[in-house]
């Protein structure tokens, strides 16, 4: 079980975060909604550990991981909306920092890697790759630690829907796995792929049951 | 969890992807500059050790006084370790002249200038002209050869004109007259000649006590140095926040993602440095270079000249690393550390010697990085002690790591 606890951040006068409380099930995916700048990226950095809540709890089976750095590593893997590859590397060598040789070799055989088709572009370099390779190449770095949770930023913004496809596969067989997915998004294809939604704005996080009423959605938003 | 090795190994695989455009970069900087100091040390100047910068005149010098006054200046007055006079014939060719940079400037000496010198009056003014950007060092002297210029009819002279023409307002005729001036000619060239053997002009350098040559090869090398971690700018493009952000959330922290780059840049740096010095020590040996005169100078020993730039390449590197990690945007990152690179290099004197520029300028020339450097390195060739300079290049690369990493730090947030 996952524990999101008054989490609250405030740049200079502007708190952008002003309470943040939700819970994550395992196997769960939830969907964070809200517009742009509303401070869906803020949330999920913090919960990445790239900067620090000014308030607030982020609990795993009992350990707060805002606290327990080395442990968050391990269990949270962040997927930023950029891609966060090494351009110059193929995508064997972007992996190979986060896998060891006979893993790597294993996961691209039958693995999670496979699943996401990363083999079939394992030798190109990075700046040859498509947006799509990309996304699917930067989950496979992520993923080295077989985590928990996966906080992802917009994952298939401008991406194909083949691509697309791809990845909500990937996503289905983590959750069933009992892995658990944050995901900010502004994807109506992901909203419904989410098992539960929160919009967030004006700082504060509220329940949003998603029902294919989309000009609701922008009314609440 | 990743460790800081794999980081560093990845970041080493990157930079030796990398390797041949930085190098082939390297090489043409290397040979531009090779090219500049070669034209230095063999100029006509500094073989001789005595820069001298010509100034054309044209215009009529038979005039007894100006005649006298130009043979002054090519032979007893001090100013000839400075300045060759060049005659022409008319204004035309001394143009072409200095457009050609034969010449710096030139002088037009006109009729009515000579009237009025013979009438002793200042009505009609000595022509000077001269391009507003000369090459070189010309150009800071322009002011000075200027000053020179109106000097033509020096002081002695105006003494002697006056004389003449007292004793003609009081009568004496003029066989006299020229009895009594020619004796005073002979007076004042005798006392001039007496004078000249009074000092003994000896040959410092142009500062910090190097010599000429050892001053524009330090000034060169230093630039080179500088420059090196320009050439290696395609390892500072291309990486996005996205990246730093990803490194952190998995466990490779701001500190040791900067310093893990900085290690395989500064290894191509040094690799880099080595590969010039080898081959700088290759064509000196090959003879293509008086090896007496880099004796002389004090640029022999190859190997520790080598040695002494390893620190500065340290330094150098951390504050290109920094610059790069502080600026925004790949034109941004390329135009401001060129201009930086620059600035720095001629404030402490790299391209014109220190001394030319005003107190406050010198002081902060000598100890902004590239001067402790220049200081460094000249103490290094006259084999004076280096260690404090060392300490403040130390205290300088550990200060621009640190900046870089506070950039890295905001980055990530």
């Amino acid at each position: 079980m996952i524990e999101i606890k008054n989490i609250k951040k405030r740049y200079g006068k502007h708190q952008v975060l002003k309470s943040v409380d939700f819970n994550v099930e395992p196997g769960e995916i939830v969907g964070i909604l809200g517009e742009n700048g509303s401070g869906k990226s803020t949330m999920l950095t913090i919960l990445a550990g790239l900067q620090r809540a000014d308030s607030g709890f982020f609990n795993i089976d009992g350990k707060d991981l805002l606290k327990h750095t080395k442990l968050r590593n391990d269990v949270v893997a962040y997927v930023p909306q950029e891609t966060p590859l090494i351009q110059e590397l193929t995508a064997w060598d972007n992996l190979r920092m986060w896998y060891s040789t006979d893993r790597l070799k294993k996961e691209l055989k039958d693995g999670f890697l496979a699943m996401l088709g990363i083999d079939q572009f394992i030798k190109v370099p990075v700046n040859q790759m498509s947006g799509g390779m990309k996304k699917r190449l930067t989950i496979g770095c992520a993923i080295n630690s077989n985590p928990k949770l996966m906080l992802l930023d917009e994952p298939t913004a401008a991406l194909d829907l083949v691509c697309k496809e791809r990845i909500y596969t990937y996503f289905e067989q983590f959750k069933r796995r009992g892995g658990s997915l944050i995901i900010a998004t502004h994807e109506v294809q992901e909203i419904e792929l989410c098992d539960k939604c929160f919009i967030l704005k004006e700082g504060v996080l509220s329940p949003y049951k998603y029902d294919g009423d989309i000009p609701h959605l922008i009314g609440r938003l | 969890m990743v460790r800081f090795r794999d980081y560093l190994l990845i970041q080493y695989k990157r930079i030796f992807k990398l390797l041949f455009g930085i190098v082939a970069m390297i090489l043409v900087v290397a040979m531009l500059l090779s090219a500049a100091g070669f034209a230095l040390m063999y100029s006509d100047t500094y073989a001789s050790e005595n820069q001298k910068y010509k100034l054309g005149v044209v215009g009529d010098t038979d005039d007894e006084m100006i005649s006298l006054g130009v043979y002054m200046i090519g032979t007893l007055d001090e100013s000839r370790y400075m300045i060759e006079l060049v005659e022409y014939e008319d204004e035309e060719a001394a143009r072409a002249a200095m457009r050609n940079a034969e010449i710096s400037a030139y002088i037009v000496i006109t009729e009515e200038f000579s009237d009025a010198l013979n009438a002793m009056t200042n009505d009609a003014k000595l022509q000077y002209y001269a391009t507003s950007g000369q090459k070189g060092i010309s150009n800071v002297m322009m002011d000075e050869i200027a000053l020179i210029a109106t000097h033509i009819i020096i002081y002695s002279e105006t003494g002697i004109c006056t004389l003449r023409q007292l004793m003609k307002e009081e009568g004496y005729d003029k066989a006299y007259r020229h009895e009594k001036i020619n004796d005073l000619f002979m007076v004042y060239i005798s006392a001039l000649i007496t004078r000249t053997s009074v000092a003994e002009i000896t040959e410092l350098g142009l500062s910090d006590g190097l010599s000429t040559p050892a001053y524009y090869f330090l000034g060169i090398l230093l630039f080179f140095m500088l420059l090196l971690s320009f050439c290696a700018i395609s390892y500072f493009i291309g990486t996005k926040d996205a990246q730093y952000k990803f490194m952190k959330s998995k466990g490779i922290n701001s500190r040791a993602q900067v310093v893990g780059e900085f290690i395989p840049f500064l290894t191509i740096n040094i690799i880099c440095v080595l590969i010039i010095m080898g081959l700088i020590t290759a064509v000196c040996s090959s003879g293509m270079i008086d090896e007496e005169m880099l004796a002389s100078a004090g640029i022999d020993d190859f190997g520790m000249i080598t040695l002494n730039l390893i620190p500065v390449c340290v330094m150098f590197s951390a504050f290109g690393f920094m610059i790069f990690e502080l600026l925004i945007g790949v034109i941004n990152k390329i135009l401001v550390a060129f201009m930086l690179y620059i600035g720095m290099a001629y404030v402490s004197g790299y391209f014109y010697p220190k001394p030319f520029f005003p107190e406050i300028v010198q002081r902060l020339g000598e100890w902004i990085p590239s001067g402790i450097a220049f200081s460094y390195m000249g103490a290094g060739l006259q084999y004076e002690p280096q260690e404090t300079y060392l300490l403040i290049m130390a205290g300088y690369a550990v200060v621009f790591l640190g900046v870089a990493i506070f950039a890295r730090r905001q980055k990530i947030r």
